[in-house]
């Protein structure tokens, strides 16, 4: 931890880092078993997602997320039991601002407020989304980090899983576009703490290989 | 789970509601059941369904009030400047809506983590570490990391604070989500319940090992004692109705606590007041509790405070805190019918008790709860 102040956030300091989130679990110590960014593999529009409307933000975090979890479970959901024991953290200095500034734009407007964005103007109501299609029942945290937001994330993680309510982990690291010249970026992974054994889940039928896999490498596991 | 090392002690609160400045007054009302409702005149509610919240009687700044309750747990604390500039600092709130209607996109992109590092920068504290906007749940959130800080050994002491200012914003999002009561009462609970109302509210915790706060002869207020945090895994909004998800949280608070479901003497239920939410966490508490469900005082301060998002559940901790300290309970206010779904023993009446542990508990959108367990630190 540093005692860095700041007063504001430069835009290039929320830029969602290439490398910064593997790097921050190595030095938290954690084991990552799956990881997935976005933009990737050629596809820059995430799926809509049903009840979420106008802005790409919480499509952006379920489709990495969603990515990240396949690598590593398969097809949701989560085998029962394990489900229970997954913690789900969304790290983003910004927050959805499409929705923030759609919300004051139309209040300023007094324009009528589509009702979903009630919900939408609370960032874990997408990891509720994904929370409900995966299975997941673990601590849910959503956060605004102030110095390195890969290496509190992680910090965040480590310690949640040391706390013992949960025994495995997807954190979110995702930062939504503000300007023209800048693209939302998401970046996944799933850990556990070393040393802890869970089997490994099957997988059916052919999956995405996850950064850090080898072609041919039976057991899938990155970093282990 | 993991093995405590050292208690964590809450050695000073601040708070400011509609009700007033400090702690005091917000806790004369909820002893007493008064609500602080009335009309909204802070922006333009007509052709709202909901026009009422508790707000302050004179204009508010939310980084002003931010820094004011911070200052005030430190001075309450006795931390001297040396020790305010070791001090970490966790914020529960969302990002201010001034940013959306910036016109500079940097500005914009500060995001609630430029309030918590504002925050620390003009109160000499140690380094803001994060924000938290997870909703409802955002400042319990808080203090459970914050105890894990402490209890880890990498604090001795963290400062908690958190802040809402009801906002034209949240006002007609959440009146527009049919979430707010038209009525303009909050009757958590109650049969009769319509909704929920909006509430300000900036509160600050300071936590501390107590180990640490011995050594330096610091009052220990209370306890934070047991703490657990689960998913509903079930919808991105509606609670799971068995109450499963919020059982679970209380269930890993008490075991943390080592404490058996018959010696808690108090509950402050998130109580929002809307129809589903409080018969899900009355199933949740009749879950985790068993019969000592209908036997427990249960209240809802939202009914007197009002909702205060990413506050609440600071505000909520701070009057559990007190309810034990000085022996009282808080009301749940507005309430009429008995509801067959919420078969829960509410604290309709001022009363005394003599409790030693009491639970806090909170929920939010995504199927987010958390429950912390509440030990007292002595009595006034």
């Amino acid at each position: 931890m540093t005692g860095t102040a700041m007063t504001g956030t430069a835009m290039t300091g929320t830029a969602v880092s290439g490398t910064g989130l593997a790097e921050a679990a190595a030095r938290a110590g954690l084991t990552v078993l799956a990881e997935a960014r976005w933009p990737d593999d050629g596809v820059t529009e995430p799926e809509q997602l049903p009840y979420f409307v106008i802005s790409s933000f919480s499509p952006l975090v379920a489709a990495t997320a969603r990515r990240c979890l396949s690598r590593w479970y398969g097809a949701a959901p989560v085998p029962p039991g394990e489900g229970a024991r997954v913690a789900l953290i969304l790290a983003s200095v910004r927050g959805d601002v499409t929705i923030a500034r759609t919300i004051a734009q139309i209040v300023d407007d007094g324009e009528r407020m589509p009702p979903l964005l009630f919900f939408q103007s609370v960032g874990n109501a997408v990891l509720g989304y994904i929370a409900t299609l995966w299975g997941i029942g673990g601590p849910m945290l959503c956060t605004s980090p102030v110095t390195d937001p890969e290496e509190d994330a992680l910090a965040l993680a480590a310690s949640v899983l040391a706390d013992g309510d949960a025994d495995t982990a997807l954190v979110v690291r995702a930062e939504p576009a503000c300007t023209a010249d800048e693209q939302d970026q998401a970046h996944a992974l799933l850990v556990r703490l070393p040393g802890l054994s869970l089997p490994r889940p099957h997988l059916p039928g052919p999956r995405l290989p996850g950064r850090g896999e080898r072609p041919g490498n039976k057991s899938g596991q990155a970093r282990r | 789970m993991a093995e405590p090392t050292t208690a964590v002690a809450v050695t000073g609160m601040a708070a400011v509601t509609a009700f007033g400045r400090g702690t005091g007054a917000l806790c004369d009302a909820v002893f007493a059941g008064r609500t602080a409702f009335g009309p909204v005149t802070r922006f333009d509610v007509s052709g709202r369904r909901a026009r009422s919240a508790a707000t302050l009687d004179t204009p508010a700044n939310l980084s002003e009030e931010l820094a004011g309750v911070a200052d005030e747990a430190c001075r309450s604390a006795g931390l001297d400047a040396a020790l305010r500039d070791s001090c970490p600092v966790l914020l529960a709130t969302h990002a201010d809506p001034a940013l959306a209607r910036s016109p500079d996109p940097a500005r914009a992109a500060a995001g609630a983590a430029g309030a918590a590092a504002a925050l620390a920068g003009r109160c000499g504290l140690g380094p803001a570490v994060r924000a938290y906007t997870t909703g409802c749940v955002a400042a319990s959130t808080a203090v459970i990391d914050g105890a894990l800080m402490i209890r880890s050994g990498r604090a001795e002491r963290v400062l908690v604070a958190a802040g809402y200012l009801v906002d034209p914003d949240y006002f007609v999002a959440f009146d527009a989500g049919r979430a707010l009561s038209p009525s303009g009462s909050v009757r958590s609970f109650s049969q009769d319940r319509d909704g929920m109302l909006l509430g300000d509210a900036f509160a600050a915790v300071l936590l501390e090992s107590a180990d640490v706060a011995e050594r330096r002869g610091a009052l220990q207020l209370g306890l934070v004692a047991g703490w657990g945090r689960a998913g509903d895994a079930f919808h991105v909004s509606q609670p799971r109705p068995d109450g499963a998800g919020m059982a679970r949280a209380i269930g890993a608070a008490l075991g943390r606590a080592r404490l058996p479901a018959d010696r808690v003497g108090y509950v402050n239920a998130h109580g929002t007041g809307t129809a589903q939410s409080d018969a899900a966490e009355s199933a949740g508490l009749c879950r985790a509790l068993g019969g000592q469900a209908q036997r427990v005082p249960v209240s809802s301060t939202k009914s007197s405070h009002g909702h205060t998002l990413e506050a609440s559940a600071l505000l909520e901790l701070i009057i559990t805190v007190l309810a034990l300290r000085r022996g009282r309970l808080p009301v749940n206010a507005g309430f009429r019918h008995r509801d067959p779904d919420c078969a829960l023993n509410l604290v309709l009446e001022p009363a005394s008790t003599d409790a030693d542990y009491a639970l806090s508990v909170n929920a939010a959108f995504g199927g987010a709860n958390t429950a912390l367990v509440v030990r007292s630190g002595g009595h006034d």
